[in-house]
């Protein structure tokens, strides 16, 4: 068994109900032909970075799937013949996919899914956090730095804060305009030396 | 004159060349991923090209793995094959 991932581009101004058949549908050709799904992402409306057949976007849906290539010369053909269908691409991503390796990654693919909804939440709450008090913020800024995410991301969430926190200052009253300028102080030399060095790290890697 | 000459060259060799790193080395978390194609830019001109390794010094193993990937999203319409300017 091997593991496969295929994105498809359909209509992006059809129904929802239409492209949810229409995704049920070639889920169905997957699991009629032996093929076990692993996740489907819809990544939803995307503007095409060139247009196709005159259409400038698409519709995206990833499967991500285990089985046979017979699964893979069958789906394609019907892609082919679907004229819903504006683009389709298949990979193959490992040469041979257990049955139970199937199962770590549904349940892994779960766990991910409540851990993302967790995260959510939990920025929604810090967002929160942050405009009730700046102490608060400045530990949750240091929390967020550490986590292995990209680097792009770091910088965006570093850039972020400051334009959110002007606002508050005018709205807050002036006692906490005080506390607030105490602050910053010590919070200040912490975060902009880390800031440049990723900066600088940037700027060589693109020279 | 040929004295001259290397006093005129000398210069030349001292400006500062800063050593160019592959990002993908230096970073285990970058990953090179066709559907990710906001990572893919940076490795692409304003037209859209793919820019040489000599530029970005990147690695030969990851820039090849990088035009795989940049040429899987472009059949896939996340980048363009072309920009033109309008």
């Amino acid at each position: 068994m091997r593991r496969y991932e295929t994105i498809f581009i359909t209509l992006a101004d059809m129904p929802a109900e239409e492209t949810e058949a229409l995704i049920e549908r070639y889920k169905s050709i997957v699991t009629s032909l032996e093929g076990s799904m692993i996740k489907i992402e819809k990544w939803g409306k995307r503007k095409l970075a060139y247009p196709i057949e005159k259409r400038k976007e698409g519709f995206y849906v990833l499967f991500d799937f285990g089985g046979e290539s017979k699964i893979i010369s069958e789906i394609e053909r019907n892609f082919k013949i679907d004229d819903k269908i504006v683009r389709f691409q298949t990979v193959k991503i490992a040469d041979s996919i257990s049955q139970e390796e199937i199962e770590k990654e549904l349940a892994e693919s779960k766990k991910k899914a409540e851990e993302e909804a967790r995260r959510r939440e939990e920025a929604e709450a810090r967002r929160k956090e942050e405009a009730e008090t700046r102490k608060r913020e400045a530990a949750a800024a240091a929390a967020v730095a550490p986590p292995p995410e990209e680097k792009v991301v770091e910088e965006v969430s570093t850039d972020v804060p400051p334009p959110e926190e002007k606002p508050d200052e005018s709205v807050d009253g002036e006692a906490e305009q005080v506390e607030e300028k105490e602050e910053e102080g010590k919070v200040a030399p912490e975060a902009e030396p880390a800031e440049a060095e990723v900066e600088v790290e940037k700027k060589e890697g693109e020279e | 004159m040929a004295f001259q000459r290397q006093r005129t060259h000398t210069p030349r060799k001292k400006f500062f060349h800063r050593r160019k790193v592959c990002r993908f080395c230096v970073d285990s978390n970058l990953k090179i991923d066709y559907k990710n194609p906001s990572m893919l830019r940076s490795f692409l001109t304003e037209r859209g090209k793919i820019i040489p390794r000599r530029i970005t010094g990147t690695c030969a193993k990851h820039q090849r793995e990088l035009t795989v990937a940049i040429k899987r999203s472009r059949t896939l319409a996340l980048l363009p094959y072309v920009v033109t300017e309008s």
